[in-house]
């Protein structure tokens, strides 16, 4: 029997008739939660641990202790399966994509989707079966990191949460999916270069996304040299220049302040507009351009480097769209 | 005849084709899907076995498609017990094995002896057979018993199952359901009410079956 590391991140939320919704709040809580669940230890010898989210959202500290209890678990354990809310499961899905390459054993996330309506919680009824599924996508050796949400297997870098309740609630952007849930579990071979796992700890997000071009006034004291924010990341729509002549003024104040400018769509530039300055990405999933962002941080602060690396596929992120 | 001869081996080849295509999808070699696969292979075999007895070709080729037909029947509810206790997780339950074994036993004499029939003869220049009653009803109720532990591992499954993984089942249930009560109508009630000839209606029911399987395993969905 598989041996199964189960961790509860958030998005636990268990309904059940009798007894209503039933989360992992603590680590006591574990064992009332998976006597709900005795499908799981038919499947598995299942392994749990509770990270306590606080109040945090999505907390860096917390995305740090996963890496490394997933590295120091990787021996004796066949899989991971990670539970967290599905309003953060494509930031953290990606992240960890980064942050753990070619991993040796699945690593699987999924999560309860529990919706606040009318000062009313509706329980996600897939949840339980989105949890069997996770186990039989670990069970099947799928050595990726991938999320499971009604019958569709997601590779990170092309998860997009499409609605807010439904069976399925992410899709891929290209429709390409690792494995669907149709009779049973429909794994698609993945071609895939044979490189040895790596896991990277460090990841930092000192860099601001921007969905419009303010004015280079408000933008003097994020450009200020002494501030630790090291990129700024404007998103376009395709084939238009937002204020390009702001634009030049905000990257020469960038550049004299040796910060990195970055212009963004996920389709692409009919031209590139902003030759040899403003570096301009595209065909990436803006979740995922963000955690290659605080990955590549990670690594380096050489600007060169960071160019280089941002331009280059690394891991097979940049869509064909 | 070659009309019901004809429908018995396109049956087949619905059956021997969809077994295929679940074997060649089966990447990460689940077991339940593997079980499906060889039922539907048996029920392709059976039907070609309940072909070949219209043929005529001699006295020994007819007994060994009556045999066929005993043995594929019984692989088709082996193999869907297999699949019904590996289904989504596996039950771990003692009385399949010993289910198993004794419907691996009595395949054994079906091979060697002829004691499920009494004679083979002509009849108005067609071969037939005549059915050992007794034997014959009490391999069928052994069938029943087998039918109904199946579908009791399925239901408690569907029972304790949500969303997706429950419409599923729910899907499986009602098209093997179907093919099962057929089959087992026409190829083991009717002997008992003189419409022997109807037997060939059998295999065909299992095109439900083969219907809710491509369902689930072809239907698009809106993105």
């Amino acid at each position: 029997m598989s041996k199964i590391l189960l961790i509860f991140y958030g998005g636990s939320g268990l309904f059940e008739k009798k007894k209503g919704f039933v989360l992992v709040e603590k680590e006591k809580d574990i064992s009332q939660w998976l006597g709900l669940v005795p499908e799981i230890s038919l499947m598995a010898e299942v392994k749990t641990l509770f990270i306590n989210k606080g109040r945090e959202v999505l907390d860096q500290k917390n995305i740090k202790d996963i890496i490394r209890i997933i590295k120091e678990n990787k021996e004796g354990v066949d899989g991971v399966i990670i539970l967290n809310d599905p309003d953060t499961i494509p930031l953290l899905a990606n992240q960890l994509f980064w942050q753990i390459q070619c991993p040796e054993q699945p690593i699987v996330i999924t999560g309860s989707n529990i919706i606040e309506q009318d000062n009313e919680f509706l329980p996600d009824l897939s949840f339980k079966a989105n949890l069997i599924n996770a186990f039989q996508v670990v069970n099947s050796n799928l050595n990726e990191i991938s999320v499971i949400y009604g019958n569709r297997v997601i590779l990170p870098p092309k998860i997009v949460r499409t609605k807010l309740q439904d069976l399925n609630i992410f899709k891929s952007i290209d429709k390409d999916y690792l494995a669907k849930i149709d009779f049973g579990l429909s794994i698609k071979t993945r071609e895939k270069e044979k490189k040895v796992p790596k896991y990277y700890n460090n990841f930092n997000y000192d860099f601001l996304f921007f969905n419009n071009v303010p004015s280079i006034e408000n933008l003097k004291i994020l450009l200020d040299k002494d501030n630790n924010l090291k990129i700024i990341v404007f998103k376009a729509l395709p084939n238009q220049i937002i204020a390009r002549e702001k634009l030049v003024n905000i990257f020469k104040l960038a550049r004299k302040n040796k910060k990195l400018v970055i212009f963004y769509n996920q389709i692409g530039f009919g031209r590139d507009f902003f030759k040899d300055t403003i570096l301009t990405i595209s065909k990436i999933s803006p979740e995922c351009l963000s955690a290659k962002l605080a990955w590549i941080l990670g690594q380096t602060k050489d600007e060169k480097k960071i160019r280089n690396l941002l331009k280059k596929d690394i891991q097979g992120e940049f869509l064909d769209l | 005849m070659w009309i019901k001869f004809s429908i018995l081996m396109l049956v087949a080849v619905i059956n021997v084709a969809l077994s295929f295509i679940i074997w060649k999808r089966n990447k990460n070699k689940d077991k339940a899907r593997l079980y499906f696969s060889l039922m539907c292979f048996s029920a392709g075999l059976w039907s070609i076995s309940l072909g070949l007895m219209f043929l005529d070709v001699s006295i020994f080729f007819y007994t060994l498609s009556v045999k066929g037909n005993y043995i594929f029947s019984t692989c088709i509810f082996i193999f869907f017990m297999f699949f019904c206790s590996e289904f989504l997780y596996k039950v771990k339950n003692k009385i399949l094995n010993y289910l198993a074994l004794l419907l691996f036993l009595t395949t054994l004499p079906i091979i060697f002896t002829n004691f499920l029939f009494k004679k083979i003869y002509f009849y108005e220049g067609l071969l037939r057979y005549d059915p050992n009653l007794i034997m014959h009803l009490l391999y069928g109720f052994f069938f029943l018993l087998i039918f109904f532990y199946s579908y009791y591992i399925l239901f408690l499954k569907y029972k304790n199952s949500q969303g997706i993984n429950q419409s599923r089942i729910l899907l499986i249930i009602i098209g093997t359901l179907i093919s099962f009560i057929f089959g087992i109508y026409f190829d083991w009630v009717v002997l008992y009410v003189n419409q022997y000839h109807l037997f060939w209606i059998g295999p065909v029911f299992m095109i439900i079956m083969n219907s809710s399987v491509a369902y689930l395993l072809f239907k698009k969905e809106n993105e």
